[in-house]
């Protein structure tokens, strides 16, 4: 459904993202973990045209055969909203506070049909009940500050789900949510996906949220794909070491009396912060704050196979005779 | 005597209207925390968190009940009394982009509280040093906000609050702004520099995970009510509570 090739993006002749190959089938669930700056946001954006001005995309992102870069204005507007849906990240921020929901939700379907009002009303009904939102009646009538955080989120599920697209992307859709919320609307987006067969792109930081939704993840690291491969297969057995670093990074709920309280030798961070643009080292990017880097590292780092769906651009990999996640 | 003693404590923001309906923000609250304890108030956005917090530093009044901070009554405290009170109490904020000045350079930053506490102020090394404590470099004071990362301001704010040796650290939620790459960082030099100084520190969160991490006691709060407390070991592994089960769950499914 999505194919990625050598795409590249670069922002005043630096490279912010570049992406040998990456593919989604449809109705897949893929991952694109990083911390902010890694360039996660910059690949999902031109997917969407939606990159800053100043950026230079060069490459080929072909969706369901249509190449994407260098479309025409018009013929992406079309696409995006129809065929791909975005729920963005913050949604007490990305609603029109001045208009009614029921409103904002027609109008991501009138925009895309020529479907009559009351034709436009019975689906916006059916949407409010497509994310298990109580009382239509009232949610329509509704404006953005009189629902919460994850009813304003469910909300624009609604809109982005609207016309069905084939491919819906969440750009970090729970960061601004509460641990017990996120549990609701990531359960919601994985239910969505399954019954409309709805491909999934899912940006987040967080290993954690990444696993529980999809079934590939792509870590990204100064814009490129570190480490491509299951989710499970990633988090069990990572090979790069930066991948490594974010799974010991994860602060996960203590399961036994050793892991409560007080054992801060258990409490890990990634080395260093990530470089601003322009400034990550050449060959491997993240070697300047890898405990493990040798010297193959500094030339360019090619994609290699761990196993079958699992590669890494590692060149100092974790070893299976290695115990991941302690070594830092 | 217990550092913070909190008795039959209610709040609201309209206090009278909440005598008459009864309802409140906080609810009849009931906890303390010992010399150099560590507590975690755990709850959803809009359980009463941060009311909770800011009832505890003075920056809203107690509306009934007792809070005893050091042996002294909250709700009878002079200005200037408060003013002493504040020294002993410091806070770290959720957002640290939002908790410094813009156009202030870290060092003129940090030295805030010497200057308006102590009514000094402190010179380069002794700026430097608290930059240290946190594993920071003095080059860092001639810098501005904008130029340093979400976590390394988070470890300003921390040693920017430690600077006029307060006796209690109160965290509001001070790893949620952060990436996740850094949040056990700033977790860890919260607990570690508690160790070293002695600190009694209430840290508030909603994820049961970072607070389970590092508390020796925890308080669950839901609509202003505490629905189950005790031992962060029994809390954790033994929830009684629904809403705390629910809570575990929540944080146990993005759990690695």
């Amino acid at each position: 459904m999505l194919i990625i090739e050598n795409l590249h993006v670069s922002i005043a002749g630096h490279t912010v993202a570049e992406v040998e190959k990456l593919e989604l089938a449809n109705g897949q669930r893929i991952g694109f973990v990083g911390e902010s700056g890694s360039g996660k946001s910059m690949i999902v954006m031109s997917i969407l045209g939606l990159q800053p001005k100043s950026a230079k995309v060069t490459g080929s992102i072909k969706f369901n055969g249509v190449e994407l870069i260098g479309i025409p204005a018009k013929k992406l507007a079309d696409i995006r909203g129809r065929l791909i849906g975005l729920v963005p990240q913050d949604p007490t921020k990305s609603l029109n506070p001045t208009m009614r929901i029921g409103k904002q939700i027609a109008e991501a379907i009138s925009l895309h049909s020529n479907a009559g009002k009351k034709a436009i009303l019975r689906r916006v009904r059916e949407l409010i009940d497509n994310v298990r939102l109580p009382d239509p009646d009232r949610i329509i009538k509704s404006y953005p500050h009189q629902l919460s955080g994850g009813q304003q989120q469910r909300v624009l599920i609604a809109i982005a789900i609207a016309c069905e697209p084939k491919l819906l992307i969440a750009d970090e859709p729970t960061t601004a949510l509460d641990v017990t919320v996120q549990g609701e609307i990531l359960n919601l987006l994985l239910t969505l996906s399954k019954e409309l067969d709805m491909g999934l792109l899912f940006v987040s930081h967080e290993l954690g949220v990444v696993r529980f939704v999809c079934q590939k993840v792509a870590v990204i690291y100064g814009g490129q794909v570190a480490e491509f491969g299951n989710a499970d297969s990633i988090i069990k057995q990572p090979a790069h070491r930066y991948t490594d670093a974010l799974i010991a990074a994860n602060i996960s709920l203590p399961r036994n009396e050793i892991e409560v309280a007080g054992n801060t030798n258990q409490l890990h961070s990634v080395r260093g912060s990530v470089p601003s643009i322009g400034e990550f080292p050449d060959g491997c990017r993240y070697r300047n704050r890898c405990d493990f880097a040798i010297d193959s590292c500094r030339s360019f780092v090619p994609m290699r196979q761990k196993d079958k769906d699992h590669y890494h651009r590692c060149c100092n990999p974790i070893s299976s005779a290695e115990k991941p996640n302690v070594t830092h | 005597m217990s550092h913070i003693d909190v008795k039959n404590f209610y709040f609201s923001y309209a206090p009278r209207s909440a005598r008459e309906t009864g309802i409140w923000t906080l609810s009849n609250l009931n906890f303390s925390v010992e010399a150099g304890g560590f507590l975690g108030i755990v709850g959803e956005s809009g359980s009463g968190k941060s009311t909770l917090i800011r009832n505890l530093c003075g920056l809203l009044p107690i509306t009934e009940g007792h809070v005893h901070i050091d042996g002294c009554n909250l709700a009878s405290l002079s200005a200037r009394e408060m003013i002493d009170l504040r020294r002993k109490i410091q806070l770290i904020y959720q957002n640290p982009k939002r908790s410094f000045d813009p156009r202030m350079r870290i060092g003129r930053s940090i030295s805030q509280p010497i200057r308006s506490l102590e009514k000094r102020a402190p010179s380069d090394e002794e700026l430097a040093n608290l930059l240290a404590s946190v594993g920071l470099q003095a080059e860092h004071l001639n810098r501005f906000p904008h130029e340093l990362s979400g976590g390394q301001l988070q470890r300003i704010a921390i040693a920017r609050a430690l600077s006029v040796r307060p006796g209690i650290l109160l965290a509001d939620e001070p790893t949620s702004a952060l990436d996740v790459s850094v949040q056990a960082q700033a977790l860890k030099m919260i607990a570690e520099l508690r160790e070293q100084l002695k600190l009694t520190v209430v840290l508030v969160s909603h994820d049961l995970a970072v607070v389970g991490r590092v508390t020796d006691s925890i308080i669950v709060l839901k609509d202003g009510v505490i629905v189950e407390a005790g031992n962060t070991a029994n809390v954790l592994l033994n929830p009684q509570h629904a809403y705390t089960q629910k809570l575990a769950e929540a944080a146990a499914v993005v759990s690695l």
